[in-house]
């Protein structure tokens, strides 16, 4: 391989993930770093829903046209990994009356379709909805999205495309000469050493990190991490999304994700994108204003809670506009070969990386135009199928439509329905997990959750996280001087998670899940050990 | 409703639980047990750990540990805070208890270092005899053995971890490797494998196979995880090939075994054992009146003398951890009289796993006849007693001291009983 490329795109998250496929898709060579595992930032820690618009037709009205258009169009080329569920936004007596005219005014003018509801019609859609609360609402076209795999089936495409992908590369440091960006300097993370790549143009898509970027250029690109919270709960409490009909705010969204609901978010500024932690204070405003529509979310368990650092650039938190921004520092700062793009949504991330390509294929006077929402993505099959697909499935159904759900048509291609199973809380199966080492760069018990929602189900990890270390300990060579830091890294990453709202069940699994890996398996005399040694296993 | 008297009724049947009620019928005291099904004993790795650590260092016997304990442990506490006090209560407590050597092999009073299943290295007083292969040894050459195309774990990947544990314990001269065998049938988990060998061909071809890894490498002992609900199916191959079990947690079998052979005992000695669904306990004049379990069909009334609590930690079911109000702040309740523990403010654990945990610490506060006190050290009712984990005081995952606390609780409080009954 040649270590010199048209495009060299910074980030694995959606957005730098949607450029490599459009610009591969256009003939260019690609090669893609990210520095941990693809959708491992803000596109992982995402809500998952994929927006109709309406959170954004009052204040925001370019953002919710950019939904409500991406909205259709992403159902047509992922519509395997989005779950149709529909949405409300409710209007409750903690809610501004006036805000019922402006929300449906502001529908009407960006395109956002949605249809007001009577109280009746709301409640007989979401029964478990407060009644007494409930004064209002609209239905809209809200829906859910598995971030992970909607990157991933993005990265198999650029593949498909002879896209590179590099994952646990960090750039660490640029080529430049005379003003012009020419290459990279990065760390293997996981061999350890350094690596150089060059290219006519690098796209900076590294999102709340875009700063941290600038700065190794001497730029200040205006990057305004706001962390947001989230709360995964174990059961579905709405079949549909639900929406607080009120200016954008905390604690305001239930979004169901397969078999869970998760609620969010909080927005915080931070100065330091890699604070994933969550506060007791966020906590409390969750579960507050959670609470407000549905009083029982004290009593269902939570399974844990994750945090991750939205993208914006210029003013900062609830205030910024959720469009995108595309900085040409040949134009701001005269700098060649170098373009950032920030900002936006998951779920406008397909027109994001549209309009940063069309900007690099002029710079590099490629002609091809951009195809990206006239192809479906990888495995997607029209629903009518399924019956066919399921004959196909030499497995018991209840496992294959889990896989399917999970991977639309490549379930069966790939036969991922196929050994035995090693998740048995979310069904995955030795033939899914083989296939993301294998095939989709799998490197770490993370980078197989992220890939096939191993791990992440009521036990979070209990009884399969030490298989996965072991089939990943024959699959990958590499793996065989990590494993250790990546369990110990991998169980406190889970651990950490969870306690901070440990009760009840949650906090009889967490015991557990102590003398299973710390006490019995003795860990914690291991970790401590290795840490006077001064071999610090924490990341 | 049936009426049932005894003069002491346990609540629990973990090792605290069924440990109790063994020693008191052996005494022609009058028990009864009732439970809600298994607890942390039937999940744990079935070997008795007394106090195997201190400070992140292995201790050679738990006498050499003793010293450094807080008073409020309950070592300390069922030994007055005399050293032979304690020695005694434990021989007597294993002298008393000798069918459990039928499954046990060790030296209550010298901890060994045993392999688990994770390949990793813990320090332990009592292993099932199924499980000798798996102590440390020097110059010990073991292998791990797993199966193609099972992936319940990686014998690899054990051996890997086997080795840098050595390292860090200076057993240099360890040699350790995995092994993965086919038996040329598919074998969904490791859990099968018990069953799939009472067929004759397939046990054969497994001997084969024992044999074809004993002649590459001779090993001293090649591990698996305790599989066997029946333990001479072991005995049978051990005849054959040094395979032996690793110390293992849930969803392997030896704390299982150990629960089910306490149980036989117990039953053996004509305790019966309520299976219940809920409780409701009476309490008149600072002691508890009766207790009325509710099963499936039937409601049935305890009366007794005096009552035990033997019903665990989070795990066994015994103690929970709720939130107090809405600002999430968490308080510690045990779950059959609802008496609260502790406030825990925020958080109930440490944020690091591998850090101290707080929680650990609590438990019931006893005193030396093993009685619930409050802070003021008077008794919360006059005859309620607590054994096992439920107590607090100490810090299982810190000190390796899991089943020890059981096993001297209950058989300290047993004497404190025969006394009080006459
Ligand atoms: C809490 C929260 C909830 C959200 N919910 C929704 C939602 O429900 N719907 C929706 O549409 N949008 C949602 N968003 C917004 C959406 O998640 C983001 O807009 C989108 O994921 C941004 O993707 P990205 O690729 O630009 O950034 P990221 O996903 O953050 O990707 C940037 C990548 O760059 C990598 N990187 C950083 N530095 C380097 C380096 N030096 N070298 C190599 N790589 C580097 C990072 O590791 C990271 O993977 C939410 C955001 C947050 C924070
Ligand atoms: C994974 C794991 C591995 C371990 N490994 C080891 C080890 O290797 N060595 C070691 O020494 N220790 C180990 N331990 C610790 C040890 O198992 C426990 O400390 C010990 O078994 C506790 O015994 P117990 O009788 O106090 O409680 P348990 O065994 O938990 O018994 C509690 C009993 O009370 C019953 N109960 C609870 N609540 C109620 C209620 N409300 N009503 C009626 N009944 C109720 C339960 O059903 C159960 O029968 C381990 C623990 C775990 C979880």
């Amino acid at each position: 391989m040649s270590n010199k490329f048209d495009v060299i795109i910074l980030g694995g998250g959606i957005t730098g993930m949607g450029i490599a496929r459009d610009l591969s898709m256009r003939g260019l060579s690609v090669l893609l770093l990210e520095r941990n595992d693809i959708a491992s930032g803000a596109t992982g820690r995402s809500h998952g829903l994929l927006h109709s618009g309406g959170r954004y037709v009052v204040k925001d009205p370019e953002s919710a046209r950019e939904c409500a258009v991406e909205n259709k169009v992403l159902r047509e080329i992922a519509g395997h990994v989005i779950e149709s569920t529909g949405g409300l936004f409710i209007r409750t007596i903690h809610d501004p009356v006036d805000y019922v005219e402006k929300f449906e005014r502001g529908c009407k003018e960006t395109g956002v379709l949605c249809e007001r509801l009577t109280i009746n019609e709301i409640l007989e859609l979401e029964p478990n909805l407060h009644r007494d609360v409930v004064e209002d609402g609209f239905f809209v076209n809200d829906g859910a999205v598995d971030p992970f795999k909607l990157t991933l089936l993005n990265m198999l495409d650029a593949m498909n495309n002879g896209a590179e992908i590099f994952t646990y590369h960090e750039v660490i440091d640029f080529i430049v000469k005379k003003k012009q960006v020419l290459g990279v300097i990065v760390r293997d993370k996981i061999k350890g050493h350094l690596r150089e790549f060059y290219s006519d143009i690098i796209v900076n898509a590294t999102g709340a990190w875009g700063g941290n970027i600038g700065r190794k250029l001497g730029l200040n690109i205006p990057t305004r991490p706001s962390k947001g919270s989230l709360i995964v709960f174990s059961r579905k409490i709405f079949n549909m999304v639900v929406n607080r009909l009120r200016p954008p705010s905390d604690g305001d969204i239930f979004v169901p994700s397969y078999s869970t609901t998760i609620l969010g978010t909080t927005s915080i500024d931070v100065n330091n994108p890699d604070n994933f932690t969550t506060s007791h204070q966020e906590l409390l405003r969750l579960y507050n204003e959670g609470s407000k529509i549905y009083p029982e979310l004290y009593d269902v368990r939570p399974i844990r809670t994750f945090a991750g650092p939205r993208p914006l650039i210029g003013s900062s938190g609830r205030e910024a506009s959720r469009t995108f921004t595309i900085i040409d520092h040949e134009k701001t700062d005269e700098l060649l070969g170098l373009v950032t793009i920030g900002g936006g949504k998951l779920t406008t991330y397909r027109l994001m990386a549209e309009k940063l390509s069309d900007l690099v294929s002029s710079k590099l006077g490629a002609s091809r135009t951009c195809r990206t929402h006239k192809e479906p993505l990888p495995g997607y099959y029209d629903p009518i199928e399924i019956s066919r697909m399921l004959r196909k499935s030499k497995s018991f159904k209840s496992h294959a439509l889990r896989v399917i759900r999970r991977w639309g048509s490549l379930s069966i291609d790939k036969a991922l329905y196929s050994g035995n199973l090693v998740c048995y809380c979310e069904y995955v199966s030795s033939g899914e997990i083989k296939y993301s080492i294998q095939e989709a760069k799998a490197r770490t018990i993370g980078d197989l959750m992220r890939r096939t929602r191993a791990t992440m189900g009521p036990c979070q990890g209990q009884n399969c996280i030490f298989k996965l270390a072991g089939l990943l300990f024959d699959e990958r060579e590499e793996y065989r001087e990590l494993f250790l830091r990546d369990l110990v890294n991998h169980l406190r990453r889970r651990w950490s998670n969870t306690v901070n709202i440990a009760e009840g069940a949650l906090a009889d699994q967490d015991a557990l899940f102590l003398y299973i890996f710390s006490y019995l398996g003795n860990m914690n005399y291991l970790v401590r050990k290795l840490n006077e040694h001064g071999g610090n296993s924490r990341d | 409703m049936i009426r049932r008297r005894s003069d002491v009724l346990i609540i629990g049947s973990g090792a605290a639980g069924l440990l109790t009620a063994y020693y008191l019928a052996k005494r022609n005291i009058s028990v009864s047990v009732i439970t809600k099904g298994y607890g942390a004993t039937a999940m744990s790795s079935g070997c008795f750990d007394v106090l195997g650590m201190l400070d992140n260092t292995f201790l050679e016997s738990f006498i050499d540990g003793y010293e450094q304990l807080p008073d409020n442990h309950p070592y300390k506490i069922v030994s007055m805070n005399k050293l032979n006090t304690l020695i005694n209560l434990f021989d007597s407590a294993i002298n008393e208890a000798k069918e459990l050597l039928t499954l046990y092999t060790g030296d209550i009073k010298r901890n060994i270092k045993v392999i688990t299943f994770f390949g990793s290295i813990k320090p332990t007083a009592l292993i099932q005899k199924s499980m000798r292969g798996s102590i440390l040894h020097h110059d010990g050459n073991y292998i791990f053995l797993g199966f193609r195309n099972v992936y319940d774990y990686n014998p690899n990947l054990q051996a890997k971890m086997l080795l840098s544990f050595a390292k860090i314990v200076g057993y240099t001269g360890i040699r350790a490797r995995g092994e993965k065998i086919n038996l040329e049938i598919n074998i969904p988990s490791i859990q099968f494998l018990p069953v799939l060998l009472r067929k004759r061909e397939i046990f054969e071809r497994f001997i084969k196979a024992l044999e074809r890894v004993m002649n590459e490498h001779s090993p001293d002992s090649i591990l698996i995880p305790p599989i066997f609900d029946n333990i001479q199916d072991l005995e049978e191959i051990q005849k054959k090939a040094p395979l032996f079990e690793t110390p293992s947690p849930t969803p392997y079998r030896a704390g299982l075994r150990l629960n089910r052979l306490l149980w036989r005992m117990v039953e053996k000695s004509n305790v019966p054992i309520f299976h219940v669904r809920e409780l409701k306990v009476d309490i008149k004049d600072r002691a508890v009146s009766r207790i009325i379990a509710i099963s499936d069909e039937k409601e049935i009334e305890f009366i007794s003398n005096s009552f035990v609590l033997a019903t665990g930690d989070l795990v066994g079911g015994g103690l929970r951890v709720v939130n107090e109000d809405k600002n999430l702040n968490k308080a510690l309740i045990d779950t059959v009289f609802g008496l609260k523990i502790t406030n825990l403010g925020k958080s109930a654990f440490s944020d690091d796993i591998f850090d101290k945990h707080y929680l650990n610490k609590f438990g019931f506060k006893v005193n030396e006849d093993l009685q619930p006190i409050n802070e003021s050290n008077t008794s919360l009712l006059d005859n309620l007693y607590v054994a096992g984990s439920i107590i607090g005081g100490y810090d299982m995952n810190e000190e390796k001291s899991g089943l020890g606390i059981p096993l001297v609780t209950s058989f300290k409080l047993y004497k404190v009983l025969e006394k009080e009954l006459g």
